[in-house]
């Protein structure tokens, strides 16, 4: 293994995820130098505030954070694995990204092993201000309480856990892509959707195992006695830390030295998985065995009730993305964002009381539906990328386009708020009061995050054909969900008030005025985005 | 003859670059007319205003006597373009881009499927049409931009380098079918950096150089207005261009 080598591609990967994520026009932080500056920053201001703020927290709030500092910053290095783990996972579901930043190993005269080790650094290093985050917070803690030790060793291993995360995410990516690759080489509708369920399978799972949230529910329950799970190598670096608190330095050598092992165990599996499989190239899938020069069998949405509301041109669009969303592996993510909302919910209701599930179920619910349509109207344009131009080339306008836009998202996510609803009201045995409220927020919340995420996404679209194509712009992204959060919280809050504050004429009054007001926001949203969809289509976009 | 396309004083900018300097030209119907121009000369631009893709900063730009900035949706109905770098939806099969290609443009259903699978036929591509285009060689994929930019039988089609990686029955099948069309009133034009085909198919040609028109007309009034009779299209259009210290270049690079 040469290091030089492993620094040359590192150096690659680590500008193609920099640059990848769009938005970053500035010369100097688009560079590794300027990465690094912004995980100072976010370390510098996130233990200043997270000190200034330990200085006005009431007393016993803060007999409550000293007890639980130590269990934190025993919590850190697995938070952090955590948090690169599935920033990592994040890298390997679009296509272009898997393609075009890691092909190289296939023909380039690099080994397994170092591209993996650069790999799995350009991964730790990209989200590094994560990290340092974590770590500015800690080092708050750590300095109103007196456990600077602790938290030294507890950096140190969140160091090696970060990169241990890198490992991991090279196994999962390997993987993720080598099975993909598998079902595509078989072909057929039944290979693209076996793929789309076992992407969105992983995806579940790894979110949920590495989801800090679930996380901080076990660690709460298991953090005082978390050298009972000395079997499970994740929490290895935690019992470092609780042991070397403890005095207890023999046990403390020992679980380091495991971690160590552990760390090195993974780096092995990744490159013995990277070897084994490398980079898959893409394979040609066939959709349908119909012979030679026989027509196809057409989309049904073209036949019956779709050809009243929709023009020709507009259900041709519709179908492509009907396609676009169960074929693309980037797209099919989106699929796994319901599991993800309730996956939490069902796994932590044991130790909640009826008054949080209530809570959980509203906020899961209304997040679920709100994020799902945002992201997949936001993208609408995006998605297009280069191949924009077969739609500014052909006789559709702005109008017909935009309602095509329009509808799938705005069907998929009411569906996706009547599923939320009915789920969670069947499962948690929810009176018709909860229900109704539960139906009447998630529907206006998929109305109001189809219009947002339209507006946005034709104001950002993100058409370029990068590593990790996001559709639409860091700053799309971010304006839109600021967006929503206020249009959802504005529609939500006569309920809210209603509930928690006795607010309102009752229940059913506070209902229909949160659904009028989402409502008047949508429409609001979707007139703006209807005109600016017709702004966008004045020229092509370079 | 009537007026296909007609530019006048035509002036486009990007930035500081000026991708068309005051171009002024009339193309009649039903010919092949090839723009020729090294790179960044502005033919793939010109070709974009042609379908509305791009607006002029100054000047006028008709299509059969319609601007198509101002009326792009009836301008796109006429035109088949190809650009030079055809991206396609890679998620979806030969047959259903074509499908929905025929769709955007409101073929009928019979038409659709009987033009699909006859344009899939001459051109190789059949047996392979429920293979998604991600699968697809270069082109494979240009011969399905090309079979999308016929299937609604334009009046004028645009194509900017359509020749670019197709095989040589392939692209003898073009050749032969732009010269067929012309016969039946559809104009053609296209750009292309072979200049053997540019003299072999187009009936005028136009060069351009850094956003102007230098010389349009025939092959023959090229040569006459370069002074250059007895020499090849390539040798004018290297004088004209600016390409004709090629020599030197290549003994610097041989040293």
């Amino acid at each position: 293994m040469r290091w030089s080598r492993v620094n040359a591609i590192l150096l690659i990967l680590l500008l193609s995820q920099i640059r990848g994520r769009g938005g970053l026009s500035n010369r100097w932080l688009s560079k590794p130098t300027g990465l690094i500056l912004v995980a100072a920053i976010v370390f510098a201001a996130s233990s200043s505030i997270a000190y200034a703020l330990l200085g006005v927290v009431p007393e016993p709030e803060i007999a409550y954070l000293r007890a639980l500092s130590l269990q934190l910053l025993s919590s850190v290095p697995l938070i952090v694995l955590s948090f690169v783990v599935l920033y990592g996972i994040f890298f390997v579901i679009g296509d272009n990204a898997q393609y075009a930043s890691s092909e190289m190993v296939n023909y380039m005269p690099i080994s397994s092993s170092e591209y993996v080790l650069a790999s799995s650094f350009s991964t730790v290093l990209s989200y590094c201000y994560v990290v340092t985050g974590v770590l500015g917070v800690s080092l708050a803690l750590a300095l109103r309480f007196g456990l600077i030790g602790a938290w030294a060793v507890s950096s140190l291993l969140a160091a090696f856990c970060s990169v241990m995360g890198g490992f991991a995410s090279e196994i999962i990516k390997s993987i993720v892509n080598r099975v993909s690759s598998t079902f595509s080489k078989r072909g057929g509708r039944a290979a693209i959707l076996s793929r789309a369920v076992l992407i969105v399978f992983v995806l579940a799972l790894s979110q949920v195992f590495f989801n800090p949230g679930i996380l901080f529910r076990v660690l709460e329950s298991i953090a005082p006695r978390i050298q009972e799970l000395w079997f499970v190598p994740l929490v290895w670096p935690s019992i470092v830390v609780a042991e070397a608190s403890a005095g207890d330095f023999a046990s403390a050598a020992f679980f380091s030295a495991v971690t160590l092992l552990f760390g090195g165990a993974l780096m092995l599996s990744a490159v013995a998985v990277r070897s084994r499989y490398w980079v898959p190239v893409p394979v040609t899938i066939r959709i349908s065995h119909s012979g030679h020069g026989e027509p196809g069998k057409g989309s049904g949405l073209k036949t019956g009730f779709g050809s009243l509301l929709f023009t020709q041109a507009e259900l041709a669009v519709i179908s492509k993305d009907i396609r676009s969303l169960a074929r693309r592996k980037e797209m099919v993510r989106f699929w796994s964002i319901p599991i993800i909302m309730m996956m939490p919910l069902f796994l932590t209701m044991g130790s909640m009381d009826r008054y949080e599930v209530y809570g959980y179920a509203g906020m899961f619910s209304l997040m679920g539906t709100g994020i799902f349509g945002l992201f997949l109207s936001a993208m609408s344009i995006g998605q297009e990328g280069k191949a924009l131009w077969r739609i500014f080339a052909s006789p559709i306008g702005p109008e017909s386009y935009f309602k095509a836009k329009a509808i799938l998202p705005l069907s998929l996510s009411l569906v996706l708020s009547l599923v939320f609803s009915g789920v969670f009201s069947l499962v948690f045995n929810f009176g018709p009061n909860a229900a109704a409220s539960l139906l009447v927020l998630s529907t206006a919340m998929a109305c109001i995050s189809v219009s947002v995420g339209l507006y946005f996404g034709s104001i950002y679209p993100e058409l370029s054909e990068k590593p990790r194509g996001s559709y639409i712009s860091g700053t799309g992204i971010l304006l839109s969900m600021l967006v929503l959060g206020v249009a959802g919280l504005i529609s939500a809050s006569p309920v809210i008030s209603y509930i928690f504050m006795g607010v309102g004429y009752g229940l059913f009054p506070s209902l229909a005025v949160s659904l009028a007001s989402g409502l008047i926001i949508s429409f609001i949203f979707f007139t703006l985005s209807k005109r600016q969809f017709q702004k966008f289509f004045a020229e092509l976009p370079a | 003859m009537a007026v296909a396309v007609r530019t006048s004083s035509l002036t486009k900018n990007f930035g500081e670059v000026r991708a068309i300097d005051n171009l002024s030209l009339d193309i009649e119907e039903g010919q092949v007319y090839g723009l020729l121009g090294p790179n960044g000369s502005g033919k793939s631009t010109l070709m974009k205003m042609m379908v509305g893709l791009i607006r002029p900063d100054a000047g006028e730009i008709s299509i059969f006597g319609v601007r198509p900035y101002e009326k792009p949706i009836e301008v796109r109905r006429i035109i088949g373009y190809v650009p030079e770098t055809p991206r396609l939806y890679d998620f979806l099969t030969a047959r259903e881009y074509l499908e929905f290609v025929s769709d955007l443009y409101g073929l009928p259903e019979v038409d659709k499927r009987t033009r699909i699978a006859h344009f899939l036929e001459a051109f190789e591509l059949s047996g392979r049409e429920d293979e998604m285009l991600s699968g697809y060689s270069q082109g494979m994929r240009q011969k399905v931009a090309i079979i999308g930019a016929l299937l609604h039988r334009p009046r004028l089609l645009i194509m900017d380098e359509p020749l670019n990686g197709l095989d040589p029955r392939s692209a003898k099948i073009v050749k032969d079918l732009l010269n067929r069309l012309s016969g039946e009133g559809v104009t053609t034009i296209f750009s292309t950096h072979i200049l053997e085909i540019a003299q072999a198919i187009c009936k005028r040609i136009a060069i351009l150089y850094g956003g102007s028109l230098v010389s349009e007309g025939t092959v023959e009034d090229l040569k006459g207005k370069a002074g250059m009779q007895g020499s090849s299209l390539e040798e004018v259009f290297l004088m004209l261009t600016g390409g004709a210290d090629v020599r030197s270049v290549v003994e610097e690079l041989s040293r």
